[in-house]
């Protein structure tokens, strides 16, 4: 990734793989560590409170983001094949490791999942609009604006065509 | 992403909380009940008084814990129909294990024999799992924690140290009433 080569040298992998792996009693300390940069909370949730909230969310799909063998991030699907939805509901990557195309390589993966699933037309997300927030990171990876808001927050959908 | 979730939640109960400091009074009835999709958030939103946050973690990261130790055993604490407090128990019938792991009642419903109520009931569940002889605990020592409040329940010290907060224990004498209620698995 060549943004990541313009990086100052920092902790952790360069030019590692990215997996999406199911979170354990083993490494979800580590996860819930991690935490976005500063003045970028208001965008996402702390990944404790997303956890929680998984707990009692059936549909809820969590992943821990690892970079090699480092967790850098973490994702939660709503997975909801009965109502046919799909929806990015919390995506955040550390932000010692932001920059260096572990989101977009983590997005890549979870929208491979989710085109495996049933009924999968579309993966939705939405997101406070603000300087230093995701929407441009969306927009880049092909999401579209649906022009609704939920919460407050922008809806973006992601169609995913038949392959 | 907000703290929204994804799906539209259910309405919260009518609880009355964060509505008003006066919530129900000291005769309400206070009973545990499981946690749902429908009541957690309300119980996530509970805080002790400021001060006490480093005797107790939020119940947010003990439901995160929870999630990840099938050990856990945890229920919202009610007074009548207002979430005012959450407990969590390591409950290990294999090791004939029982600890409780958190207990909190928030700030602004503390003072009114709710924890003290509700530790009773979660006494009365752990005296029905196999080979219950003893609840331990542990608490961080200071001003304004709970040290007084175990202490006055019946609670002993041990004399341990366990993750750098003293160990205290109750002894629980064989009962053999045939009680199930309060068993705390009856949600209403």
């Amino acid at each position: 990734m060549s943004e990541a080569a313009a990086l100052p040298p920092a902790a952790g992998p360069q030019d590692a793989e990215v997996t999406l792996r199911e979170l354990t009693r083993d490494n979800f300390r580590a996860v819930l560590a991690l935490q976005v940069k500063p003045g970028q909370e208001k965008f996402v949730a702390a990944n404790v409170r997303s956890i929680a909230q998984a707990h009692f969310i059936a549909e809820s799909w969590p992943r821990a983001v690892y970079a090699g063998e480092t967790p850098v991030g973490f994702v939660l699907l709503y997975d909801s094949p009965d109502e046919g939805e799909y929806y990015l509901w919390r995506f955040m990557m550390d932000g010692r490791y932001q920059g260096r195309g572990y989101g977009r390589r983590a997005l890549e993966l979870l929208v491979e999942y989710v085109r495996s699933r049933p009924g999968a037309a579309e993966l939705r997300t939405s997101c406070v609009p603000g300087e230093g927030g995701p929407e441009g990171f969306y927009l880049a990876c092909g999401f579209e604006p649906t022009g609704e808001e939920r919460h407050g927050e922008r809806v973006l959908r992601l169609a995913l065509p038949a392959s | 992403m907000s703290d929204q979730p994804a799906q539209p939640e259910p309405p919260a109960a009518p609880a009355p909380v964060g509505a008003s400091d006066a919530g129900p009074g000291p005769d309400a009835e206070v009973t545990l009940r499981e946690m749902t999709r429908d009541n957690f958030e309300a119980v996530l939103d509970l805080k002790v008084k400021p001060g006490q946050e480093n005797y107790v973690a939020p119940n947010v990261w003990s439901i995160a814990e929870a999630h990840f130790a099938p050990e856990a055993w945890y229920r919202a604490i009610y007074a009548d129909e207002t979430p005012v407090g959450f407990v969590m128990l390591s409950d290990k019938p294999d090791e004939h294990e029982y600890f409780l792991w958190r207990l909190m009642v928030d700030g602004r419903y503390q003072g009114r024999g709710y924890g003290r109520r509700a530790l009773e009931l979660v006494v009365d569940y752990v005296r029905h799992r196999p080979e219950a002889h003893e609840l331990l605990t542990s608490y961080v020592p200071g001003e304004d924690g709970p040290e007084r409040f175990y202490r006055a329940f019946g609670f002993e010290p041990t004399g341990e140290v366990l993750e750098g907060e003293l160990v205290m224990r109750l002894a629980l004498p064989p009962d053999d009433r045939l009680s199930i209620a309060n068993s705390g698995d009856a949600a209403p």
